[in-house]
């Protein structure tokens, strides 16, 4: 249970994003946007830099299997189109080639000369923003588990899927712990799924990152969403240190109250698994 | 200086056109270059050539990097990349450096040391000098390296830059070894003799051919030798 298996094209590893889209998160953020619609740009934004990562001279290695399944209304859906809808986790190289659409965006970069510019950028979009209805977290996390347990039977010595769930609010079937512990149970022989939540916000209160406990936390919904979450392994930890964000050995792969900051690391943080080969 | 081994191993047998590794070498100049390209790269490969053949003639300074950098642009046409590509190309390529220059009128040798490849002066027996690591553990950290966004080598530039170089003494050593390693091999190294393997010294120094590396490489592997490109050069120098 290290989580220190080499990522290759022979051993790839796994993310699979779960995204709660229900009525809830069309409510604005402080920037202005939907929470819906903020967590659909960080999370093309993370399937891109995925791609990117995985991508040199000659093309896209596929050290990853993605996929993302969105839930909402009663109703746990593949967040994925066209070709990459026939199955959840689809090869990195796929997802690269198949894009709903690149849109031209433009940053602001560094000039080199202490100024910023305006740089223009191909921004590629796979998952679109939705919202509405309930929060079916029960069937999304037995979703994800079904996906998981035959990916793992066929990668047995893989480093082990990261589940990354995106949720605001309580769910809406039942009470989805036991789920959970049943999904951090499937794994390979480098280790147990893990089961990262965030929790998002328009609350504008203080967000809690990575907690170590559920002794602080406000309330009994969050302390739930705490032990649903892993313990960050320790290359993870790392990860959110140099962030400047306090992880310890107890820390669990959690976020509650997270605004828009939060939900940037949260993404960048959960799909640093261990060195590509 | 003389050469007894040059060669490289890929991190996997049956991909060696990707071995990410390069290395150059001017015997009767006594000069050894050895660069690693790191995996996260949009061509790393292309890289640690370009600085492989840059250093093997020419000193590490700003302007001759530049050169390396120019050079690698010239081989890459961003505008023809797809979206995916010139989002690696963005992001850059890059390599370890070390650079090795034999001094025998002084029995000497300047070292110059970028990243996580290592060198070290050996009598055989013991290690007697590494650079830049000493300790396996070291191996853990993320290096800074050579990149192809130039300004992320503004830091040498700067003070840092000088923990870059060190020279060392083999005057009165009758037998001086240096191996150079890339990372997986210097990792290995030194782990076997804080565990108290020291014959791992001799295992090393009799490698002659890149059967011989391979054979090495493969058995380790199976226990604690990370799977990553294996580049070893080994020379001799007399200090009498």
């Amino acid at each position: 249970m290290s989580y220190t298996a080499e990522i290759s094209r022979t051993s790839p590893t796994a993310f699979l994003f779960l995204v709660d889209q229900s009525g809830s998160m069309q409510d604005l953020m402080g920037n202005g946007k939907s929470k819906a619609q903020f967590v659909a740009d960080v999370l093309n934004r993370t399937l891109a830099s995925l791609i990117t990562r995985c991508t040199k001279s000659e093309g896209t290695r596929d050290y990853f299997e993605v996929g993302v399944l969105g839930y909402s209304g009663s109703s746990v859906e593949n967040g994925l189109s066209g070709a990459l809808n026939a199955a959840v986790l689809n090869p990195i190289s796929l997802i690269e080639s198949n894009p709903l659409r690149i849109e031209d965006r433009t940053k602001r970069v560094d000039d080199g000369a202490g100024g910023l510019v305006n740089q223009s950028i191909k921004f590629p979009v796979w998952f679109e923003a939705l919202a509405g209805g309930g929060t079916p977290m029960c069937s999304a996390i037995t979703s994800a588990a079904e996906v998981l347990a035959a990916w793992c039977d066929a990668h047995p010595d893989s480093y082990p899927p990261t589940v990354l769930h995106v949720t605001d609010g309580e769910s809406t079937d039942g009470d989805p712990e036991n789920l959970a512990s049943q999904l951090q149970q499937l794994g390979t022989r480098d280790g147990c799924v893990l089961l990262f939540n965030l929790h998002v916000s328009s609350s504008g209160g203080d967000a809690i990152r990575f907690p170590t406990s559920d002794s602080g936390l406000p309330d009994s919904y969050a302390s739930l969403l705490f032990r649903m979450s892993s313990a960050l392994p320790p290359h993870l930890q790392k990860v959110a240190e140099e962030k400047g964000i306090k992880a310890t050995m107890e820390s669990r792969g959690f976020i509650y109250n997270g605004e828009v900051a939060e939900i940037v690391d949260f993404f960048d943080i959960g799909t640093r698994a261990a060195q590509l080969r | 200086m003389e050469i007894l081994f040059q060669g490289t191993f890929a991190k996997f047998s049956e991909r060696s056109d990707e071995n990410e590794d390069a290395f150059s070498l001017l015997a009767n100049q006594g000069r050894i270059v050895v660069c690693d390209g790191a995996s996260e790269s949009f061509d790393a490969k292309i890289w640690a050539r370009i600085l492989a053949d840059k250093f093997t003639s020419f000193d590490l300074t700003s302007e001759n990097l530049v050169s390396c950098l120019e050079e690698y642009e010239s081989l890459h046409n961003r505008a023809d990349l797809s979206w995916s590509k010139a989002a690696a190309y963005d992001r850059g390529s890059f390599s370890t450096l070390i650079v090795v220059q034999d001094l025998p009128d002084t029995k000497s040798i300047n070292i110059t040391a970028i990243g996580d490849s290592v060198v070290v002066l050996t009598d055989g027996q013991k290690i007697i000098k590494s650079f830049p690591y000493s300790k396996s553990e070291e191996f853990l950290l993320a290096p800074t390296l050579l990149s192809t966004i130039g300004k992320h080598n503004d830091w040498l530039q700067s003070e840092e830059s000088f923990l870059c170089s060190t020279e060392w003494s083999y005057r009165g050593m009758s037998s001086a070894y240096l191996i150079c390693m890339t990372d997986a091999l210097g990792a290995w190294l030194f782990r076997c003799i804080e565990d108290g393997s020291p014959d791992v010294l001799e295992r090393v120094l009799k490698i002659r051919n890149e059967d011989e590396l391979a054979e090495l490489v493969t058995l380790e592997r199976e226990g604690f030798m990370r799977r990553d490109d294996s580049t070893l050069i080994i020379a001799r120098v007399s200090g009498e």
